[in-house]
């Protein structure tokens, strides 16, 4: 009977957060939380339950660049213990290396779950089937959850705002990086400034070797390339002024996809991983783990045509 | 307690025979399966062919195996030199062996004062090829050497440790630097490839930062392309690609790690073929070199599984690329 009550309550809550629908609405809030009603439901809590985690992090030593293996030395293994001996709940992860692969992956809807930048599953909200919700946020090493699309150009250029930009050429990202596409495209829209040109790449080190070239007046790239990216090779920060910032988003969630992963499990696996997080949180997850997800309500897709689309425009391509 | 943990690399792609018909102008390539007897017993570092076809293979421990145009190894020799070389060039019968001199220095990180091994010189040691050493050359204004080759009479050394590309004239056992090639390479996990290129004192180099192939010719940026995508044109992964070889044909091939991918471009990048059959030869940020014979056929060095791997022109056969092969399996 009380599993029977939590399966209806986890029910309501679905259509309550997913408006009724599979898929994500415009603008929704992605995070999971619970109903203004009252608390997360329950769920029987010596039920073991296993999901399938596909990962893609930027500090985790099997999924970042060796070139900042200093510092991407996260590992997911005491977490998974963890989680297994006091909440038995089994994290399977399967680590993807290249982000693309991953976005393939979610795409065939082979995952209850990611555990990635959240636009990377949240970009195919209208694609798949999936509905994906922020579980948690993971803080990375220096216990920041919070991320931001960065404008840069070189120190010594003489573009200081973001107004500056009218008439200039810009380094975007393309439409699966949401900091440096649709947040600056956004700040731009509603600034009416009009840069002269417009290229969008696929990596913050296209964008900083635009900018290094002389091929852009500004790049736009995550707030982290120049501290945990390929870019820490090739450019110190010292070489560049922050002209303007897009508002924060997560950094790096957890999210399970509510269509196969019943809300009260997924209200399970928050409050377990928020119980082997801060003090208790294991050296190798690098910081103090998992917080509740802040909220994060991104625009949706763009439709056919827009921009920097994933798979709808070159890399590098130039919008004059 | 039991967790399950996969790494996934790659999803390795094999391609439609018909893709061969597509793409007129760029050759198809194979796995060969016939070359090399998994004698090599330390991880190759670097490869280079001389003017007859000869495979030479440089291992990290400083030896260098002769292999002759059958693909069997004619001799050997373990380079009597420190540091221990990590790459070579070979020329007129002679092998020249670039090692790489550290030296500690005080670092701030994370504010911090650490002690860390910095490049800070480059030895080059010159040995015929029954390993008597012949010569050793300074080359000034280097502080490593990544990737070294003969490019017309002057020794081409690059160093990532400066991001440059620097050329010397050698006499004697000097080496004058005449010219060099700065400030324009994005370069990280302390890779950084070039080949001499098809035209005349012409270099391609692999920007692996940037995500692109790059010919200089005069010190100038002739020609690039590439960049970062998921399409099999682009380039994948974290950085790529990490090594580059030109054909006779002017044609380029790309060596592209996590996922492995070897690829010929057109000369002007705007058409692509890729290899198949090859599966992972390395795993993470790794480099893949390569080095290429008159007949075109392409050779790879896989450190991690201590093999080289060589690619003839052809067809590949449909059930030989079914199954993704592992060189060490051979």
């Amino acid at each position: 009977m009380k599993a029977a009550f939590s399966a209806l309550a986890a029910l309501g809550l679905l259509a309550a957060l997913a408006g009724g629908e599979d898929r994500l609405p415009a603008n929704a809030e992605t995070a999971l939380v619970a109903a203004p009603s009252g608390a997360a439901p329950q769920a029987a809590a010596q039920q073991p339950l296993r999901l399938k985690i596909a990962v893609n992090d930027i500090y985790c030593r099997k999924t970042a660049c060796s070139c900042i293996s200093q510092i991407a030395t996260r590992s997911f293994d005491s977490l998974v213990a963890g989680l297994q001996a006091r909440h038995q709940i089994t994290l399977e992860l399967t680590y993807f290396m290249e982000v693309f692969d991953l976005q393939k992956a979610i795409l065939a809807n082979q995952y209850d779950g990611v555990l990635c930048k959240p636009w990377t599953a949240l970009q195919y909200s209208n694609k798949t089937r999936a509905c994906f919700k922020r579980v948690a946020d993971l803080l990375d090493p220096n216990d920041t959850a919070l991320m931001s699309g960065v404008f840069l150009t070189l120190s010594g250029a003489s573009v200081r705002t973001l107004a500056d930009l009218q008439g200039k050429r810009v380094a975007l990202g393309q439409a699966d990086s949401y900091e440096k596409n649709q947040a600056p495209l956004q700040m731009l829209a509603a600034g009416r400034i009009n840069p002269a040109e417009m290229m969008f790449f696929s990596s913050c080190g296209e964008n900083l070797s635009a900018l290094l070239d002389g091929k852009v007046d500004v790049a736009v790239v995550s707030s982290y390339a120049l501290t945990a990216s390929c870019a820490v090779d090739f450019t110190k920060p010292e070489d560049f002024k922050t002209i303007a910032e897009t508002a924060e988003m997560p950094l790096t969630s957890l999210l399970v996809d509510l269509n196969k992963v019943p809300a009260a499990a997924a209200f399970r696996l928050q409050a377990a991983l928020l119980d082997v997080s801060g003090a208790k949180a294991p050296k190798d997850l690098l910081g103090k783990g998992f917080v509740l997800p802040a909220s994060w309500k991104p625009t949706p897709p763009p439709v056919a045509g827009d921009a920097g689309q994933a798979g709808g425009t070159n890399p590098g391509e130039s919008a004059k | 307690m039991r967790t399950t943990s996969t790494v996934v690399r790659s999803n390795f792609i094999v391609l439609l025979s018909l893709s061969s018909t597509l793409f007129a102008g760029v050759p198809a390539y194979k796995f060969d399966k016939s070359f090399g007897q998994n004698e090599i017993k330390a991880p190759p570092v670097c490869v280079a062919m001389d003017a007859k076809d000869r495979l030479h293979v440089l291992l990290r421990n400083g030896t260098v195996m002769f292999y002759d145009t059958d693909g069997k190894v004619a001799g050997s020799f373990k380079a009597d030199m420190k540091p221990v070389p990590t790459t070579m060039a070979v020329a007129e019968g002679r092998i020249y062996l670039l090692g790489t001199e550290m030296a500690e220095q005080t670092r701030e990180f994370q504010g911090k004062k650490v002690k860390v091994s910095e490049a800070s010189g480059v030895k080059c040691c010159v040995f015929d090829a029954a390993g008597a050493k012949q010569a050793e050359i300074k080359l000034a204004g280097v502080k490593s050497a990544t990737d070294a080759h003969f490019v017309g009479d002057k020794l081409v050394v690059a160093d990532f440790s400066q991001q440059c590309i620097a050329f010397y004239a050698l006499t004697g056992s000097e080496g004058k630097m005449t010219r060099k090639i700065s400030n324009v390479f994005r370069l990280c996990c302390g890779i950084f490839d070039f080949c001499p290129g098809a035209d005349a004192n012409s270099i391609v180099v692999a920007n692996l930062g940037a995500f692109k192939v790059q010919t200089f010719q005069a010190d100038k940026k002739f020609s690039e392309f590439g960049a970062r995508g998921e399409k099999e044109a682009e380039f994948q992964g974290c950085c790529n690609p990490v090594n580059v070889a030109c054909l006779a044909d002017g044609s380029i091939v790309t060596v592209e790690k996590s996922p492995t991918r070897v690829k010929i471009y057109a000369k002007d990048g705007k058409s692509e073929k890729l290899v198949t059959g090859l599966g992972e030869l390395v795993e993470g940020c790794t480099q893949i070199p390569i080095v290429v014979d008159s007949k075109g056929a392409l050779y790879l060095a896989s450190d991690q599984k201590k093999c080289i791997v060589k690619c003839v022109p052809g067809a590949a056969d449909p059930a030989a690329t079914a199954q993704p092969v592992s060189p060490s399996e051979k």
